[in-house]
């Protein structure tokens, strides 16, 4: 401005012409910056747009990107944009924005091309080049550059100019936006700094669209195995659906267009459940699968965990085996992979999906096959359990049935024979049966038919039956016990044709047959034989069972012999008659049985004492005795008893089935003084003995005793009796097996059913899961407490206990992190053991040598026996369960099994719960993001918001007890929002921190992606002479800290801090959150920075443009008063002319009126004196008024005189003057001004000039003007508070004061006007600042004299006022200042 | 010796005043004094050939048509040797270097100083010496 004021006393017009050209350079300036603030508004509003739709609650990926593409395009002046999302290796086109809707049908057409040729990274496209590169890539000539192969794009879209941008996340791109023009222009550095936003915000979409597909596909999952569950309850036992569902669900969410579940039996598949094409299926299930060597199944079959084939046709087996190549081509399977069903190391099973393209499963996918997998096995191992307690249930039932009609018939056989078949077909499931009775051991009689076909039936009662070399019936009297044939219509023996064999097979149908003998000691009594009408061989189970009730047949048939034999034999089968009833009374029950039956045997074998002894495979125990009061107590004293050499305990097991001794005194083992004989013998008083096996397949299960004290050998009537006995206490300990298993099974049945309910009712909650778990286990499992923990990789924690002693629960509870001692159970889990069984904890080696948690199990919890289960998921191991007896006894493999399935169950419920958790916790990121974007959307600009909203959520979500989030200025780190903080770090904080290499803050700027701190009271203590951590831990309490940066490419613009109070490092997914956010917050940051850029420009430019119209407007006046000025001297010279001609005349007046006196004093001396007298004073008055016309002429002439300097602006130079003499013609001068303006102005004038002031050099006419301007406004000012104010009596007055300060003379003008307000008064220097009306004022007059006064005087000029009162300007001049020529005075 | 004095101004009453002024020199003989209310006036005057003998010519320099400075170019080119003592209220720098160059022999600043005026004549060698 100083500028223009100089220019503006050197030449108006030019100055105005500068002003002009500025001020179109000015306006050109603001036209840019508010198209820039237009072009950013229009961003504003896409990012905007493009936000709303990302935080649309549907959120919708398409819709994002379609909204990006179309925006960037826009803004960007593109024709074609795209993106690109990376998958796996490749890039595929996710959308496309073509040039107009005319070149829309090329673009879809090379988007074809593009959807059926991903881009690879590489030279040879724009997308491959930024995935190279991983930066933006921008070439202005596609179509001339020798490296870009990709010809499609000129051929279908004539792209020539295009830039690619990555999408970048976490370094690491994800795809790429392709923006393209038709014809060679290239992007500008603003274009493309609004993609990189665009990618920025891509990549924030396919985040959030990522989240939201692992969010869905976790539900997807967890509903898929809640519903396989849901099957699995409803269908116990029934696999069908569940396979069905489990494949079903499987399949849908690994995206597999085929496959299926095939069960393996030892040697080959079966497919039990499969999906896919008719024809596929029918080949794939027309029978028993048998994989070639080498093939996929087969590797699975061979124990590989999994077969994952990327190409079937590539595979060797293709080639070889035929088989599998015509399945591969039926299925048009390409893709594919076989996960097997594994119970401990035996394959049950695999499930296989297929893909009809080459398109690998991912990890997520195959891992989620395996979690189906391991519940298709539980599922198979609940049906197995089930179907094992149904058939012993059947069993048992049927063995009971016919045990009551045996009973309920005596000595008549049909019945019982007629029960015996019948439920032998139902359980066999036979078509019909016989069963042949032998009285000589070479004919046959039919003894019982049962749903024989008639034709057969009437065959049969016209040929009886005869034994044909080679059939059945004589090779179970060759020795056979069991004779299986296949097909009865497909073997020697039929096609020799015996016409019995002919019969059956062409009358009956009979196909498979299964016959069994029964036998009395070596002799046949009979046959039972029962026949399907397909074949289909009878299982292991179901020949047992047929042996079983030939048992039965051959005891009823004895039962029978012995009722017709004697009396005797009726009592004998009274008493069997009442055994048998005991036995079915107490099922499953023992001890009444076996006692019942001694007590039979005593009395009908006429002995005095006996006892029931069981063999357990490895010692005798006395289950029941009778008889001798004295012995009894010994033997119960005496414990478990082992056989001594010779004893009857011996040879039984050395194979003998009888043993009848005489007297028991008179033998080798009492002589050799074997104690339990000895007893017998000499407390038991026992001479004649006879003993009989329990045996069951040749099995010793136990044996009777019976003893006379006296020696007399038993009949062998008594013998065959106690035999019988035997036989029946063999059936009734089978039964009783059947029993406790099936009750154990239905137990753990339930049992699991119960845990399977729990894991539904309450997912994602493992607690009540475990608890259930627990209680379960040690009920099943006869133990007394048990714990289950998890483990995190490196410790395990409780995660649920049941009936642990108190004093081992607080040693747990009270210890602290745990060393896992070698040898102890966890080391065993952690080193890959997959079960851990103790006999006696007390015996170990880390209880001799003092581990204290084993210890600590033993002597305060009192464990003794203890089986411990892993629980693994793959090879991870989640956890484990652990069940401890407080006896030294052993797990049965029973409960070692059952054991291992719960742990399967829970790592189900773990998985479950992962999943779930995970689902939560991907919902509420995903929540906490929208959120934040709803407000950053909602707040453009405004970045406090945005920063407590993400503070809000980052800390919630990451688990962090306070933080804040600081703002890094490239010197310090300052709080801009803070959360939680304790109140004293909270003042430190707010400080903002300065970065040094030792503190963690520190270590963002050497350009660590985060810093993560375990403990920074290690850190603290390490360097105390450091502040920060020592104030974190002092102050705040930190223990954990998190630190991570927000970087906007490589400039670190701030930093999220999250902090915990406790050693508690944060998770991966905690961390990746928190960058996440970051991630966001440098977006804010971004936006709110250009936005606010954008602002500022504005405001300059716009009160640039302000000051430019102002000082137009002033200059237009100033020129205004410039012409005025000239018109003023024209006027003077006007003027002057005619006052010339006033002062001349008035002049020669005189003369001549002098001249007229001298030629006419003769004349007048003739006059009287009267006459003289008048005429002397007339001339006296006429002389008189021409003095006065000469005095005032010249007086105006002098005003003229001085108008005319002033406008000319004559050259200045310094001289030498009183100063007091110069204000006094200032003032005239300004008061004549003021004067020639109105009329009627009036105003004091109080001189207080300092009359001694000494000379002083100036610029007079310089100096001059200033006075005349500071005049004029105090004029102005005391005129107008008069002309505004109601002050009757108010005198307008200004005073001038002098005074001489030695080195610099002072003066000061002081009005009584209006006043200036303060908060003008620092205005009141600038140029063109006037308070007064538009023409009235140059607003110059002020700034020029502020500009002589200081830069042409070195002096000074201030101002003091008060509003209604007075204002006063003070001057002060220096004395000698050595002049610098300045603009102005120049 | 009577000489001619020619006084160019667009002014009826400057010839008033210069005719009360040198009222005692035209009195006496001395002067004999012309008037020329315009440069083309002044010009015709001169063709005329003003007698008695013309010595000098005071002329005015703002005037409607021929102004001052015109009529000094004008007269220098006729008669070289006749003087012209210019007369302005515009005492300017630019006009006092054009009459310089022009050849003006004086120039007087307005009000005229008429004793300094009439020192100026006196000293103005006559054509006649």
């Amino acid at each position: 401005m100083t500028q223009i004021l100089d220019d503006a006393t050197a030449d108006p017009r030019q100055i105005i012409a500068d002003l002009q050209r500025k001020l179109d350079e000015r306006t050109a300036e603001l036209v840019a910056r508010t198209s820039d603030l237009q072009e950013f508004l229009e961003y504003q509003t896409a990012t905007s747009d493009v936000l709303k739709v990302i935080s649309r609650s549907t959120f919708d990926l398409q819709s994002v990107l379609d909204t990006l593409a179309e925006t960037a395009a826009r803004l960007c002046d593109a024709g074609y944009t795209a993106i690109f999302r990376r998958d796996g290796e490749v890039y595929r086109i996710a959308t496309v924005v073509a040039f107009s809707p005319e070149t829309m049908e090329a673009a879809l057409k090379f988007q074809a091309f593009l959807e059926q040729h991903p881009l690879v990274p590489g030279r040879g496209s724009i997308v491959g080049r930024v995935a190279l590169e991983g930066r933006a890539v921008h070439v202005a000539d596609t179509a001339s550059d020798p490296e870009y192969i990709l010809g499609e794009a000129k051929t279908l879209g004539n792209i020539r100019t295009q830039l690619g941008v990555p999408l970048l996340r976490e370094g690491e791109p994800i795809g790429v936006i392709i923006l393209a023009r038709q014809r060679v222009q290239p992007f500008t550095d603003r274009q493309m700094e609004l993609v990189r936003t665009f990618a920025d915000q891509a990549v924030i979409a396919l985040e959030n669209a990522r989240l939201i597909n692992e969010t869905r596909e976790a539900l997807e999952q967890q509903t898929a195995t809640a519903e396989v569950l849901q099957v699995i309850n409803s269908s116990p036992g029934d696999l069908a659906p569940v396979f069905d569902a489990i494949l079903e669900k499987a399949h849908t969410l690994c995206g597999a267009a085929y496959g299926g579940l095939m069960t393996f039996d030892g040697g080959a598949f079966n497919v039990v459940a499969a999906h896919g094409d008719p024809q596929f299926l029918e080949y794939w299930q027309q029978g028993l699968i048998r994989p070639p060597e080498g093939s996929p199944l087969s590797r699975v079959m061979h124990g590989e965990a999994i077969a994952h084939v990327t190409d079937a046709i590539a595979e060797d087996t293709y080639g070889t085996a035929p088989a599998y190549a015509r399945l591969i081509d039926l299925g048009g399977v390409r893709t594919f992979v076989i996960v097997p069903l594994r119970k401990d190391d035996a394959l049950l099973g695999v499930i296989t999906a297929y893909r009809q393209e080459v398109h690998p499963f991912s990890d997520r996918e195959i891992a989620l096959l395996q979690n189906f997998a391991a519940q298709a096995v539980i599922a198979m191992e609940n049906a197995r359990l089930i179907t094992e307690t149904r058939e012993a249930l059947e069993q048992q039932t049927a063995t009971a049935e016919v045990l009551q009609v045996i009973n309920a018939s005596p000595g008549d056989l049909a019945p019982v024979f007629d029960a015996m078949l019948d439920k032998a077909m139902r359980l066999c499931e036979a078509a019909f049966g016989t069963l042949r009775t032998t009285q000589d051991g070479e004919r046959f009689d039919l003894a019982a038919l049962r749903r024989v076909p008639p034709a057969l039936a009437e065959y049969l009662e016209h040929n009886p039956p005869t034994i044909g070399s080679g059939r059945g019936p004589a090779r179970i009297l060759e020795g056979e016990q069991v004779v299986h044939i296949l097909d009865a219509a497909d073997d020697e023996t039929y096609w020799s044709g015996p016409p019995g064999r002919r019969a059956f097979v062409d009358l009956g149908g009979a196909r498979t047959i299964l016959m069994v003998g029964m036998r009395k000691d070596d002799a046949i009594l009979g046959v039972i034989t029962i026949y399907r009408q397909e074949v289909k061989p009878f299982s292991d189970k179901q020949i047992a069972l047929l042996q079983n009730f030939a048992a039965q047949a051959v005891i009823a048939m004895e039962n029978a012999r012995l009722i017709t034999e004697t009396r005797e034999a009726l009592d004998q089968q009274t008493a069997t008659a009442e055994v048998l009833q005991v036995i079915n009374s107490s099922p499953g029950d023992l001890a009444p049985v076996f006692d019942a039956m001694l007590e039979r045997a005593l009395r009908l074998c006429e002995a005095s004492f006996g006892n029931v002894v069981t063999y357990d495979g490895e010692a005798f125990h006395f289950v029941a005795m009778r008889g001798h009061t004295e012995f009894n107590a010994w033997m119960r004293q005496s414990g478990p008893a082992r056989p001594g050499p010779g004893t009857t305990m011996e040879r039984m097991l050395q194979g003998e089935d009888m043993i009848h001794i005489l007297d028991l005194a008179d033998e080798e083992p009492y002589h050799a003084g074997h104690p339990v004989r000895r007893a017998m013998v000499d407390i038991g008083g026992f001479h004649s003995c006879l003993c009989v096996a329990l045996r069951k397949d040749g099995m010793l299960l136990g044996m009777f005793h019976i003893y006379r004290q006296e020696v007399r050998p038993y009949s062998d009537k008594q013998i065959a009796l106690l035999q019988n006995f035997a036989a029946q206490a063999v059936i009734a300990m089978e039964n009783a097996r059947l029993i406790t298993e099936t009750r154990e099974a239905l137990e753990q049945q339930t049992a699991t059913a119960q845990v399977l309910q729990v894991i539904n009712a309450s997912p994602g909650d493992l607690g009540p899961v475990f608890g259930a778990m627990l209680d379960k286990a040690l009920h099943l499992c006869g133990a007394n407490f048990g714990l289950m923990n998890t483990y995190d990789g490196q410790h395990f924690h409780h995660a649920a206990d049941h009936g642990v002693p108190a004093t081992y629960a607080k040693f747990r509870r009270d210890r602290g992190p745990t060393v896992y001692g070698s040898g102890t159970t966890p080391a065993r889990l952690v080193a890959g053991e997959g079960l851990v069984h103790t006999i006696d904890l007390m015996a170990t080696e880390p209880y001799e040598q003092g581990d204290p948690a084993r210890r600590a199990l033993v002597d305060l919890g009192g464990a003794r026996s203890h089986l411990t289960a892993a629980l693994r998921k793959g090879d991870i191991l989640l956890g484990d369960i652990s069940i401890y007896r407080q006896d030294v006894h052993p797990f049965t493999e029973k409960q070692i099994a059952l054991l291992m399935n719960f742990a399967a169950q829970a790592v189900i419920a773990i998985e479950n719960a992962r999943l779930i958790t995970e689902t939560r916790e991907a919902l509420e990121q995903q929540t906490a993001t929208a959120e934040i974007l709803q407000v950053i959307n909602s707040s453009p600009g405004n970045l406090a918001p945005v920063f407590d909203a993400i503070l809000e959520k980052a800390h919630s979500l990451c688990g962090a007890a306070f933080g804040g989030l600081l703002t890094f200025d490239g010197e310090r780190f300052r709080a801009i929002a803070l959360q939680g903080l304790p109140p004293a770090f909270g003042e430190i904080a707010r400080q903002g921190f300065l970065p040094s290499p030792s503190n963690p803050i520190g270590r963002l700027l050497a350009g660590e992606p985060l810093v993560h701190i375990a403990d920074l009271k290690v850190i603290a203590d390490a360097a105390p002479e450091e502040p920060m951590p020592r104030a974190g831990v002092d102050l705040g309490g930190i223990r954990t800290l998190l630190m991570v940066p927000l970087r906007k490419d490589a400039t670190l613009l701030g930093v999220i801090t999250a902090y915990r109070q406790e050693v508690r490092p944060f998770s991966d997914k905690q961390i990746a959150l928190l960058q996440n956010f970051a991630a966001q917050a440098v977006i804010a940051i971004e936006n709110a920075r250009l936005l606010g850029e954008i602002r500022a420009a504005r405001d300059i430019a716009e009160a640039t443009l302000r000051d430019l119209r102002a000082a137009q407007a002033n200059l237009i006046q100033a020129e205004k008063m410039a012409s005025l000025g000239q018109l003023t001297a024209g006027i003077a010279h006007e003027i002057k002319n005619p006052l010339n001609f006033v002062n001349n005349f008035a002049d020669l007046s005189g003369e001549l009126l002098k001249e007229l006196q001298e030629a006419a004093a003769p004349g007048w001396a003739a006059l009287d004196d009267d006459k003289r007298a008048e005429i002397d004073e007339t001339m006296v008055m006429l002389t008189s008024n021409l003095e006065k016309i000469g005095e005032h002429g010249r007086r105006a002439d002098g005003i003229v005189k001085s108008m005319l300097e002033h406008s000319r602006g004559v050259t200045s130079e310094r001289r030498v003057v009183d100063l007091n003499n110069l204000i006094e013609e200032a003032l005239n001068l300004a008061y004549h001004g003021a004067r020639a303006q109105d009329q009627s102005f009036n105003i004091r004038m109080d001189r207080e000039f300092d009359r001694d002031l000494a000379r002083i050099e100036l610029v007079p006419q310089e100096m001059s003007r200033v006075f005349i301007n500071l005049f004029g406004n105090g004029f102005y000012a005391a005129t107008k508070r008069q002309r505004d104010s109601a002050e009757t009596e108010f005198q307008p007055t200004l005073t001038v004061a002098t005074r001489d300060l030695g080195e610099a003379v002072e003066v000061r003008v002081r009005d009584n006007g209006t006043g200036i307000p303060p908060e003008i008064r620092d205005k009141l220097f600038q140029p063109f600042f006037t308070t007064k009306p538009t023409g009235e004022g140059t607003g110059l007059g002020l700034s020029i004299s502020y500009d002589i006064v200081t830069q042409q005087h070195g002096g000074t000029i201030t101002v003091d006022s008060r509003v209604g009162e007075f204002t006063e300007f003070t001057i002060r001049l220096p004395r000698g200042f050595q002049a610098v020529t300045t603009g102005a005075a120049a | 010796m009577t000489v001619s004095i020619l006084v160019v101004d667009d002014e009826p009453d400057v010839a008033d005043l210069f005719r009360q002024r040198f009222r005692r020199e035209t009195r006496q003989g001395d002067y004999v004094m012309h008037f020329a209310a315009s440069g083309e006036q002044a010009l015709e005057r001169l063709a005329d050939e003003i007698e008695p003998q013309l010595i000098v010519i005071l002329s005015d320099i703002n005037m409607p048509g021929m102004d001052g400075l015109t009529l000094l170019h004008e007269v220098k080119q006729r008669f070289p040797d006749l003087p012209v003592m210019m007369i302005t209220a515009y005492g300017d720098d630019e006009r006092r270097r054009r009459a310089a160059e022009y050849g003006a022999a004086e120039f007087i600043t307005k009000p005229v100083d008429f004793d300094r005026l009439k020192e100026q004549l006196r000293q103005l060698p006559t054509a006649a010496d």
